[in-house]
């Protein structure tokens, strides 16, 4: 493990302000993550959408997950420059 | 009237007993300083029970093995099994693991408690063990001062341990000085009589201390130095482990049918245990002399021969209780049965659950999810919807526009009855317990309340509602009717969504309770534009479009508290990912804004 990794372990084992930042953003992450996963599955459906209702009930759950992924990797990527 | 009698006579014998001895004001005080060195360990340990320990103790509720070597392996490292038991009582209490693994961990504690008196008698006793104590004190201490929980607790860890050493070279240090002017062993008595009368002060030395291992401490450097015999020694062991069910027992008076049960299993198995162990006792003893020459302990050498003897007799008593798990189960809720569940009184906050962050929480959490259930139902009835319905896959619209049944619930009464006593007791035992917690768990008690708060609104905006969607739901005009039903429908998604969340319905997750609230804004535009075009129309009349508009104020505010206190409860447990999903969640312009798009 190289000193910066070692000293990223450090700052995460010992709760540091930096330390807290980073395991916050990856958890962000982790989140945005399953949404990604999420919103492809209802793209699929849309694409097999039959009635009106069933779209326009699929769009909009496409757009609040879409809504949901910006936030999470503006929010992410704010607290990762806050801990350099 | 004893009690008040107990601790001035305490004082007295030990006032008494340093004033005719300075040996015994060693002995005494390396006690005292073992014993509060217990304490600074118990608080380490705490600091880091948060979210890790949470996590094991889920992963050992489903075999009997693994609660049984969660309890040897915690024990060992935390070195207190009264710790352990308050640990284990507090989560089944708060109803974070179950009775029949609570009883394994109670055994592993057993067992794990041994290795006390290894690390004594190997350890303790054959270095100079204050050379190690004062660095552990120094850094200890000043490690405490720090801010960050982590260094906190490793620092309470040190200094306890620090303390603990220094303890044992006191009590080790008075007694060898103690030897020169009295031998104790003309206080030998051997035989069954000898067992059982140094049993009983054995379990009389543990109950005053509260402590098994600063009983073991004081016989093993006893022991080392000739004070009492051997046999003696084993006796008195034999006692300091039955009399530590004693504290499990006083753990229990304030928890509730589960701790107390918990307990009972406790005193069963030592007594068990302790019992097996004097029926046996030369049967184990010869078991003892056979292992420790086996492993090169010498003949002479008591005080590693106590560690072995006691390591045997408390793994005996879980080799014969183990296979009884579910037999002393069935008997303790035979004994101990469960009070009738009440839908008004409290079932989770009990003061067993105060002693942990995490516990407290949990407990904290079950209620308000107790609040949610009684609410559940006043919300369903007062839109005139039966529970199933919403628990079922019906589709709402179909089943809810053909549905004109008035379910009679009197919201009002209902409210007084199960909500608000309820919410009370919530408030009032999480105000108290606040005053212990760090600003973490404080913060993420107090959003527990306001997820308490926002249901108890919730029931309230509903009472408000009920007379119109009562009226109006049945009416014959077929427009008010229509939106009434939406009314309805949107209000019924959000109990079936949340419904869902806590059942763990694989296709949901809590990040659609955005989706349903943009569902019930889009509802709620759509009626908004089309309420002038229906009173142009004639379709209903400006009496009811009034009526309409402030019900529909009411729907956004019953959907918006019942989401919010959705995010709450159902929120990940882990504080990071909770704390992810409260910043990705959207807020309510953000809502708005969605919503705009659209209409855009």
């Amino acid at each position: 493990m190289g000193l910066k990794d070692l000293l990223n372990s450090l700052d995460n084992a010992l709760d540091t302000k930096k330390g807290r930042a980073v395991k916050q953003a990856n958890a962000i992450d982790e989140l945005v993550a399953k949404l990604v996963i999420k919103e492809a599955k209802y793209e699929a459906k849309l694409k097999l959408a039959k009635t009106d209702r069933e779209t326009q009930k699929l769009e909009r759950k496409i757009k609040v997950c879409q809504a949901q992924i910006i936030k999470g990797r503006t929010a992410a990527d704010e607290m990762r420059l806050e801990a350099v | 009237m004893i009690k008040r009698i107990v601790l001035p006579a305490i004082l007295a014998v030990l006032a008494f007993g340093f004033w005719i001895s300075p040996n015994f004001k060693e002995i005494a005080a390396g006690v005292a300083i073992f014993l509060f060195g217990m304490i600074f360990l118990e608080d380490g340990f705490r600091a880091f029970t948060g979210g890790v320990l949470e996590k094991l103790l889920a992963k050992t509720t489903d075999k009997l093995w693994k609660a049984i070597s969660f309890g040897i392996v915690s024990t060992t490292v935390m070195q207190s099994s009264s710790l352990v038991s308050v640990i284990t009582i507090s989560f089944l209490s708060s109803g974070l693991v179950g009775l029949a693994a609570g009883i394994g961990i109670i055994f592993g504690a057993n067992l794990g408690t041994t290795t006390g008196a290894w690390l004594i008698a190997g350890f303790g006793l054959k270095v100079k063990i204050s050379a190690y104590a004062m660095p552990m004190l120094v850094f200890g201490v000043i490690l405490v001062f720090q801010k960050s929980r982590n260094l906190k607790g490793i620092g309470y860890v040190l200094a306890g341990l620090g303390l603990l050493f220094l303890g044992i070279h006191y009590m080790k240090e008075g007694f060898e000085a103690f030897r020169e002017t009295i031998d104790l062993t003309q206080f030998a008595v051997g035989g069954y009589a000898g067992l059982f009368l140094f049993a009983a002060i054995g379990i009389a030395a543990t109950v005053i201390m509260q402590s098994s291992h600063a009983t073991l401490v004081i016989i093993i450097t006893a022991l080392s130095v000739g004070q009492i015999t051997y046999e003696n020694a084993l006796a008195l062991a034999i006692g300091a482990n039955v009399g530590t069910t004693i504290t499990a027992i006083i753990g229990a008076m304030s928890a509730n049918h589960q701790g107390k049960r918990l307990a009972g299993a406790h005193l069963i198995f030592n007594l068990v245990t302790g019992l097996i162990a004097i029926i046996l006792i030369w049967q184990i003893i010869w078991l003892v002399d056979w292992i420790s020459a086996s492993v090169g302990i010498a003949n002479d050498n008591y005080t590693l021969k106590l560690a072995v003897f006691h390591t045997i007799f408390n793994l005996i008593g879980v080799i014969v209780m183990a296979p009884f798990v579910g037999t002393l189960v069935t008997f303790l809720e035979r004994v101990l049965p469960a009070p009738a569940i009440s839908i008004v009184e409290p079932q989770f906050l009990n003061d067993s659950v105060k002693d942990f962050p995490e516990t407290l929480l949990t407990a904290v959490r079950n209620e308000i999810f107790h609040l949610y259930d009684n609410a559940f139902r006043i919300i369903a009835h007062g839109i005139n919807v039966h529970r199933q319905t919403i628990e079922s896959d019906v589709i709402l619209e179909d089943v809810l526009k053909s549905n004109k049944e008035i379910i009679r619930e009197n919201v009002s009464q209902e409210y007084t009855r199960s909500i608000k006593s309820l919410h009370s007791a919530i408030i009032d035992f999480s105000g108290n317990a606040n005053l212990k917690l760090n600003a973490d768990y404080a913060s993420r008690l107090y959003d527990l309340r306001r997820a308490s708060q926002r249901i108890v609104q919730a029931v309230k905006d509903v009472e408000h509602l009920q007379k119109n969607i009562d009226h109006f739901g049945t009416s014959k005009n077929k427009a008010i009717r229509n939106e009434y039903n939406n009314i309805r429908i949107s209000v019924a998604r959000i109990l079936r969504l949340i419904e869902q969340l806590r059942n763990g319905d694989p296709d949901v997750d809590v990040f659609d309770l955005d989706d349903n609230k943009l569902s019930a804004k889009e509802g709620r535009n759509a009626t908004l534009r089309n309420i002038d075009k229906m009173i142009r129309e004639g379709q209903i009349s400006a009496k009811m479009a009034t009526s309409l508009m402030n019900d529909l104020s009411y729907n956004k505010s019953i959907i918006s508290d019942l989401t919010r206190a959705a995010k709450i409860l159902l929120s990940e447990r882990n504080a990071d990912l909770m704390e992810g999903q409260n910043i990705i969640g959207l807020e309510d312009e953000d809502i708005v804004s969605l919503s705009e798009t659209d209409a855009a």
